[in-house]
């Protein structure tokens, strides 16, 4: 096993050769100076603290700004949760601080989750730190580019159709998006509830290993996470992985395509073998995910109503109709209402079995093909975007359609709850790439060995460590 | 799909939002472009039941023990109060 970074960091502040307060305090000095232009952070902490024990022991994380952090904002993204503190901790920020973990602020998202390349966010626009006119993916983009930039640090994110993998891939660092259910959601601000994930992004595979044993398990306040069987992380024998017919030939990029064969081929030069298989059902992984993605956010933000949570409405002499409706008009960016309106339509009378009835029955048999197609592969391969990072000039000219289309590669395994990683496999015109790998429900441990065995064989990059003063 | 203005009205009425002259136009042309998007699934065969998850969920409840996980003192401090009570909009 090699020694990360990470662990060494960790390490030096447990047997006391690092002094982690005064780490932080400089480190913070960096960050503020950066985040001026980057906008990675959607708030940085003033004074980030953490323990000089325990797992994570004074290690800089960053969390995504839909997870909920006692007393400090925390937005979605979103003008419409301006003024929200919350009064509790998502579990996951529980078992990061317990660990001894430094929490450094809030990254960067598009409103709740509503976007590909992180355009759509309330509070800064985070620029690639491989190429600033670029966009870092979405919708984690800030976490994807603090994670580019920072050595010693891991990003909490969280996925509901691709928001780990896809700003991974675009910001050249390793994205992590567990089993459905594995990482508990109490405290995360919902886009859709039976898609949404909570992972994290890192810079190496073996730093994987460091946070995922205490961000998952069970919780009480989480019925979702009550079913799981323990997180196995036990070294895994790869022998053979599937490549998808539907999704591989949806790429035109061919750069992407070569350097997405060339992974394969030094995956065989580890003894991995690898062959074509057929998953009919991904044809309509998009409409699938839409239609089910915007009916549940469009119940999940009914809520944003103007009281109890955030920005609140100031006429309370209307009547309740038009406070609310005031209120959410104000506030919501135009792909939220864009979504909310898509799944409010999806469910209504007349339209609920042409569309959200038939999206669950897709999701159903993409679920029973992914697993059929298993049976005698560990894992699935695909690139994890088909195109470079675009610049914000060319996204501006993409329609809403064009986007969601996107996400053909990222998308089926986020429907099916499937865990997935995202790791650079290779550089086109200086700007990252990733490569796919999704592994059946529960088998995370197959993901860490083919990323042991994918790092042997790849050495990342990275623009810059902002922590050039230790 | 043919979507009309009086659909992207009643839907926004419905989403309690209240749209712009240009709001309506740019959210009819979008509609028009996903909805053709979407119409990809009617040919998709899918006879089978419905996946609310994509895992099995099991109902667990906790045990029905009273307990307090947020001090409701904390929750009025985050809130606009008059009087400690919770201020709302009129109701008729």
């Amino acid at each position: 096993m090699t020694t990360s970074e990470v662990m060494a960091y960790i390490s030096d502040v447990t047997q006391g050769n690092l002094d982690r307060k005064c780490y932080l305090e400089r480190l913070m000095v960096r960050m503020r100076e950066q985040n001026t232009k980057m906008e990675l952070f959607s708030k940085l902490h003033e004074k980030p603290q953490g323990k000089s024990e325990g797992a994570l022991a004074g290690l800089p994380i960053s969390v995504k700004d839909n997870i909920c952090v006692k007393g400090f904002p925390t937005r979605a993204g979103s003008k419409i949760l301006r003024e929200y503190h919350p009064p509790f901790d998502a579990t996951v920020v529980s078992r990061i601080r317990d660990a001894g973990g430094a929490f450094v602020g809030t990254t960067n998202m598009d409103e709740f989750g509503f976007g590909t390349f992180s355009t759509n966010c309330a509070y800064g626009l985070p620029k690639n730190p491989f190429d600033t006119n670029r966009s870092c993916g979405g919708s984690s983009g800030g976490a994807a580019g603090a994670t580019a930039i920072l050595k010693n640090h891991i990003a909490i994110a969280e996925s509901t159709g691709g928001s780990i993998s896809c700003p991974a891939a675009f910001c050249g660092v390793v994205g992590f998006t567990p089993t459905y259910g594995r990482v508990s959601r109490f405290g995360l601000i919902d886009y859709a509830n039976s898609l949404d994930k909570i992972g994290v992004m890192t810079r190496s595979v073996e730093d994987l290993r460091i946070i995922l044993p205490i961000i998952s398990g069970r919780d009480p306040n989480d019925m979702t996470s009550q079913v799981q069987p323990p997180l196995d992380s036990t070294e895994k024998e790869i022998r053979k992985i599937g490549i998808p017919k539907e999704l591989i030939g949806n790429i035109t990029d061919k750069k992407i395509l070569e350097t997405f064969w060339q992974a394969i081929d030094k995956m065989r030069q580890e003894g991995v073998d690898a062959e074509e298989v057929s998953i009919p059902t991904l044809e309509y992984s998009i409409p699938a995910y839409y239609i089910l993605a915007c009916a549940e956010a469009s119940t999940n933000l009914a809520k944003f109503c103007g009281m109890r949570y955030g920005l609140e409405g100031q006429h309370f002499d209307s009547m309740y109709n038009n406070f609310f409706t005031e209120v959410r008009s104000s506030a919501f960016g135009q792909e939220a209402k864009r979504r909310i309106m898509l799944g409010t339509f999806a469910r209504m009378a007349g339209y609920r079995d042409q569309y959200y009835m038939k999206a669950l029955r897709i999701r159903r048999k993409m679920i029973e093909e992914f697993e059929r197609a298993f049976k005698g592969i560990a894992l699935l391969a695909s690139p994890t975007m088909p195109l470079l990072p675009p610049r914000f000039d060319e996204i501006e000219d993409m329609s809403p359609a064009t986007v969601y289309a996107l996400d053909f590669l990222t998308v089926p395994p986020n429907l099916a709850g499937l865990p997935h990683i995202s790791m650079p496999m290779g550089y086109a015109n200086d700007l990252p790439m990733g490569i796919h790998l999704i592994a059946p429900h529960w088998e995370e441990g197959r993901l860490l060995s083919a990323g042991r065995i994918w790092e042997r064989k790849m050495e990342y990059r990275f623009p810059m460590d902002l922590e050039g003063f230790s | 799909m043919e979507i009309g203005y009086d659909v992207i009205e009643k839907v926004a009425r419905l989403s309690r939002l209240r749209l712009t002259p240009e709001e309506e136009k740019q959210l009819l042309a979008d509609f028009q472009e996903i909805l053709t998007a979407f119409s990809l699934i009617d040919e998709a065969e899918a006879e089978c039941d419905p996946a609310f998850h994509a895992i099995e969920i099991e109902n667990l409840r906790r045990d029905d023990e009273p307990s307090i996980d947020i001090p409701p003192d904390e929750i009025l401090e985050r809130m606009r109060t008059l009087q400690r009570y919770i201020r709302g909009p009129r109701m008729q």
